[in-house]
């Protein structure tokens, strides 16, 4: 008869040989989150110094990129938090009020080409995710920047696969509506925190 | 234009900002591991040596710290302590006891004032891995608000360096500051006297990512905030769905 066997972990090698093939995904997760890309590398490495010590604790045959992502959600919500707490917004959101309200042009021609003003464009939209859960730009991002398929995003995230395609939906119709010519409803800016979250 | 030639423009707008800047793997890689200790970073020889410095005096103090602490007594609860090395360590723990309010330089403010906020000294030791019994330490803190120890308030608590300080406005809203044995870095608060009582523990970020791991036991009715600011860990263990005593602080910087 065997005594018990110690769970197998992973070596300090392995383990970043496996953030290495993760990072990308993990990147898009935080910038995700944060809605912006800025401090996303930040908090990749943050969550990793958080991760590694408590490597023991990933089990293997597990996906590793969804283990990491539980401590690159939780790092990257701090952040937000933090900034909302500082009140260091990326944008004013009265600033992105008077934008949408004021009915601008949309930037993209006739045959959906964008016009000279892309980079107007980009970062219209870039504040209107602000207006999007952490969780569904997470999901909008892995989707159109990385092309995951929705069932990978549902691992990395850990969510449902219907609730990833969910999220990325109603990210779009809400895009639609915030960056149309005519004035619609106005984006929500400003991130709903998860505020209990813990890895 | 149609709702798909609009997708695709977003999507290209997405791309055009949020693609993961190039090297990314190798990038984060190299900056991780200069902190990890892995062979890579180890070439680093002044680092490695001022590390080991430091594990030596961290050792050290800890060592001393631990001969000064009473013997655990038969009957107490069993540590709670957990590692994640390859030796297992337990560091001893003791019951519950009356919050130290010991006299402490690292902070200013009043005498009461306790929490080595400055010093970490466990992190250097890596591979230990210190799990604080939350609950306890959150029943023992409400414990001592409710006998009304002391509440030192009124005055400017920072930390050392001066860039986390306790809100004048909010010290009439906490007592405190409190020690607990269960989480020996730590400084705790409680408030708000009126309420249910939440407990604030601070301690520094660096003990946290080195040698902490929080969590609250399965079914807890408690519920765990954190707020990350200019290298202090603010945690808060409360009843409440949402946290109330993390605002109480702030951080110099943001004045």
């Amino acid at each position: 008869m065997s005594g018990p066997r110690a769970t197998p972990s992973l070596s300090g090698e392995e383990f970043a040989e496996r953030y290495r093939s993760a990072s990308r995904t993990l990147w898009t997760i935080a910038a995700g989150i944060l809605g912006s890309p800025s401090e996303a590398e930040d908090v990749l490495q943050e969550a990793c110094l958080m991760a590694f010590p408590k490597r023991a604790e990933f089990r293997l045959g597990t996906n590793f990129t969804a283990w990491l992502g539980r401590f690159v959600r939780f790092v990257a919500l701090n952040h937000l938090r933090k900034r909302v707490r500082r009140g260091t917004h990326a944008e004013d959101p009265g600033r992105i009020e008077e934008e949408f309200v004021g009915g601008a042009v949309l930037p993209v021609d006739e045959r959906g080409s964008l016009h000279a003003d892309q980079q107007d464009f980009d970062d219209r939209l870039v504040r209107a995710l602000a207006g999007l859960a952490p969780v569904a730009c997470s999901c909008l991002l892995l989707r159109a920047v990385l092309e995951l398929e929705y069932r990978e995003i549902a691992e990395v995230l850990e969510i449902p696969e219907g609730t990833a395609m969910s999220h990325v939906h109603r990210s779009r119709a809400a895009l639609r509506i915030w960056l149309a010519p005519e004035p619609g409803p106005e984006p929500r800016p400003g991130r709903m925190l998860e505020t209990e979250e813990r890895t | 234009m149609s709702e798909k030639g609009f997708d695709t423009e977003v999507d290209a707008a997405l791309r055009r900002r949020f693609t993961p800047p190039a090297r990314l793997e190798e990038r984060a890689f190299d900056r991780a591991l200069a902190q990890l200790g892995t062979p890579r970073a180890r070439r680093a020889l002044p680092w490695r040596m001022a590390g080991a410095l430091l594990a030596l005096a961290a050792g050290l103090a800890l060592l001393a710290r631990l001969l000064a602490t009473p013997r655990e007594e038969p009957g107490s609860p069993p540590p709670s302590v957990v590692s994640s090395g390859d030796a297992p360590r337990i560091i001893e723990t003791r019951p519950p006891a009356a919050p130290a309010l010991a006299e402490d330089p690292t902070w200013h403010g009043p005498a009461c004032a306790v929490g080595p906020l400055e010093d970490a000294p466990a992190v250097a030791e890596t591979t230990r891995v210190v799990r604080p019994d939350l609950e306890k330490i959150y029943a023992q803190a409400v414990g001592w608000s409710q006998t009304g120890v002391q509440a030192c308030t009124g005055e400017s608590w920072c930390t050392s360096e001066g860039t986390v300080c306790l809100k004048s406005e909010a010290a009439a809203l906490l007592a405190g500051p409190f020690s607990s044995e269960d989480w020996p870095t730590g400084t705790l608060w409680t408030g708000p006297p009126q309420e249910d009582t939440a407990v604030l523990v601070a301690d520094l970020d660096a003990t946290h990512r080195c040698c902490l791991d929080l969590a609250l036991p399965e079914g807890s009715t408690l519920h765990l905030f954190m707020w990350r600011v200019d290298g202090v860990m603010l945690t808060e263990i409360t009843p409440h769905g949402e946290p109330r005593l993390l605002d109480c602080f702030e951080s110099t910087r943001a004045r």
